[in-house]
């Protein structure tokens, strides 16, 4: 698996990428999923402080668990330990983080064969 | 011959603020025969609430939630309601949350991130009188219980490491975290990793909060 794909083989009770209606369900979460991170990367980038984007990161790094975006969830993680800590995120990681879901948006949906926008 | 009726499915009550937690605890429990979601819910309130009226079999209840917190509802729930079998589901839990949860009534926790591969087992398990603890063996879990630190689990500072009071302590006299990495000897990493945790505990929010909390608490100079 790339590091930055869905592992669907932790998925595989969210729905089977192998027939029609597994993707479609899995296609629908996964879009639910994308539109959530994307709401809490601006949440998190116009936040009023580090313990309001620890708190989105951890939302965020639950949901990427569920969906085994794997790679996201150690990102959120790493934000929420970040945030926790006190620290001021700067902008740059943002663009990354959101840089970083819309390639794995593309990704998942090309494992999917599916448009996941 | 009468055939033998089925068994009714358990029912079960999803309570998460995070939807695409609730999306696919659902669509995975659709799955199972068994299972029958009659309701989801996404703050701590409204699950008390729905767990009165609605008086499932099963409760699978984030820690993490608005209004009330999944140990605020266990809390409530072991004093008002009626006993419901409850699974947590946690995006990271450590041995002090799960001896607390534990002591609190619930049978087991799972992880956000093996939710799609456990989950079904999972309930399968509570339901039947058994406690489903992860990715923790037995013995950690009994070891923490016997610890004399969780014998007070309403104290956040009696669950405050030596190690952590020490950094409390130097947040109180307004030390950053290279400060406090260089005073201890520990990367400022580590510092990072236990201030989670302190914040954890305590339930403070910012070094602030925290400094304030450990002036009302003796903590420190």
């Amino acid at each position: 698996m790339e590091p930055d794909a869905i592992d669907f083989t932790r998925t595989a009770a969210l729905g089977d990428p192998s027939t029609e209606q597994g993707r479609a369900a899995l296609a629908e979460i996964l879009r639910l999923y994308f539109e959530n991170a994307a709401t809490a990367c601006a949440d998190m980038r116009h936040a009023g402080s580090p313990d309001e984007v620890r708190r989105h990161a951890h939302r965020a790094k639950g949901a990427s668990g569920v969906v085994g975006a794997v790679m996201m969830s150690r990102l959120f993680a790493d934000l929420e330990a970040r945030a926790a800590a006190g620290e001021t995120i700067g902008a740059d990681t943002y663009d990354d983080l959101e840089g970083r879901l819309a390639a794995l948006r593309v990704a998942a949906g090309m494992q999917l064969g599916v448009d996941l926008n | 011959m009468t055939p033998a009726s089925p068994m009714p499915p358990f029912t079960v009550l999803i309570a998460d603020d995070h939807p695409v937690v609730r999306v696919g605890v659902r669509n995975i429990l659709a799955s199972a025969p068994e299972f029958l979601v009659i309701g989801e819910c996404s703050d701590g309130e409204a699950t008390l609430d729905a767990v009165k009226s609605l008086t499932p079999n099963l409760l699978i209840l984030d820690l993490a939630m608005p209004k009330m917190s999944g140990i605020e509802v266990l809390r409530a729930l072991r004093a008002n309601a009626p006993a419901v079998c409850t699974l947590v589901l946690a995006a990271t839990v450590d041995r002090r949350q799960t001896v607390e949860v534990l002591r609190l009534g619930a049978r087991g926790i799972l992880l956000k991130d093996v939710v799609a591969d456990r989950l079904t087992t999972a309930c399968r398990e509570v339901l039947a009188g058994r406690y489903w603890l992860n990715d923790q063996t037995v013995t950690d879990i009994v070891q923490a219980m016997a610890e004399p630190a969780t014998l007070q689990l309403s104290d956040p500072v009696a669950t405050l490491t030596a190690r952590q009071l020490e950094i409390v302590n130097a947040v109180v006299e307004g030390r950053s975290n290279k400060d406090i990495a260089d005073k201890l000897s520990i990367s400022e990493e580590t510092v990072k990793r236990h201030l989670t945790m302190i914040f954890d505990k305590t339930g403070m929010s910012s070094r602030l909060e925290l400094a304030m909390f450990a002036v009302k608490h003796g903590i420190g100079n």
